[in-house]
């Protein structure tokens, strides 16, 4: 503490110092809060879901020589409240309802594809109920049939906090539904009767 | 060039006596482990990481308005060098 060079050194570590250890009473204090607001138990329900086959030719959809491409869509229903997943830790949190599925010719490998996703950047918004949405992406298969598989559709969430490390997790309430070729005019004529 | 430096860097050493080094040690010390305690407390019962950052940010402030310049009361006690004894 002899000179000013020496305090500024001796006084920048130490707040740095005591910064890691608010650092971790932060990440500590938000995951304890998470556990206590049960949000590894959040419940969902994914209803209504009504599948559609969408054939393409597009390289950009799987379309292999010309061939067309079995591509898969959905309508669903969505009800859950992810509020718990909000303190003051969470920058943001990305949902995303997934599909699980096993292949047809190798039943031993699993895949897992993306249907839909969101991010909510506020607790507020947090609550969501959703009826009738489309998928927003479309999916196909590395194998050529994806009529007839069973898929386990899923609500997984990953929370984005300010301070550490991501958090994933997914909520309760599965649903299987199996795919049928049902026509994309099917899906015109839902949004219709929607709207 | 190098001169210049080097005579500014003997002008910005601002030297503190040695029961002041002791006593900015502590203080800085103090004023940062309260801040950082006030500032967790307030974050978390406000539920808000801007209000942990601020408080965090007021205390290195006050520790570095209390501990960094080299004030008067900081430099009182000069040290007595022994007197050479031979005379020339």
């Amino acid at each position: 503490m002899f000179s000013l060079s020496q305090r500024i050194q001796t006084l920048s570590n130490q707040a740095l110092t005591f910064a890691c250890f608010i650092f971790v009473f932060v990440i500590a204090t938000s995951w304890l809060q998470l556990i206590q607001q049960h949000a590894f138990m959040t419940p969902s329900s994914i209803d209504n879901i009504k599948t559609s086959i969408n054939l393409r030719t597009s390289r950009y959809y799987g379309s292999m020589n010309g061939k067309p491409k079995e591509n898969s869509k959905i309508l669903f229903d969505l009800n859950t409240d992810l509020s718990p997943l909000f303190n003051w830790n969470t920058k943001q949190v990305f949902v995303y309802l997934t599909g699980e599925y096993e292949g047809q010719l190798r039943p031993q490998t699993k895949s897992e594809v993306t249907y839909w996703d969101k991010i909510i950047t506020k607790g507020d918004n947090a609550k969501l109920q959703l009826k009738n949405v489309r998928s927003k992406y479309a999916v196909w298969d590395l194998e050529e049939v994806f009529v007839g598989r069973e898929l386990t559709f899923k609500l997984k969430w990953n929370i984005q906090p300010w301070i550490g490390p991501l958090i994933y997790g997914e909520a309760n309430g599965n649903k299987t539904i199996t795919i049928t070729s049902g026509k994309p005019a099917n899906v015109k004529n839902e949004k219709k009767s929607s709207a | 060039m190098s001169e210049i430096l080097q005579e500014l860097g003997r002008k910005l050493v601002f030297p503190i006596d040695f029961r002041s080094q002791k006593n900015t040690e502590r203080y800085q010390q103090l004023i940062l482990i309260a801040g950082a305690i006030l500032a967790s407390l307030i974050g978390f019962f406000a539920q808000s990481l801007l209000y942990l950052v601020v408080t965090y940010g007021l205390a290195i402030v006050v520790a570095m308005v209390v501990v960094l310049p080299a004030y008067p009361a900081y430099t009182r006690e000069k040290l007595d060098w022994v007197k050479p004894k031979i005379s020339m």
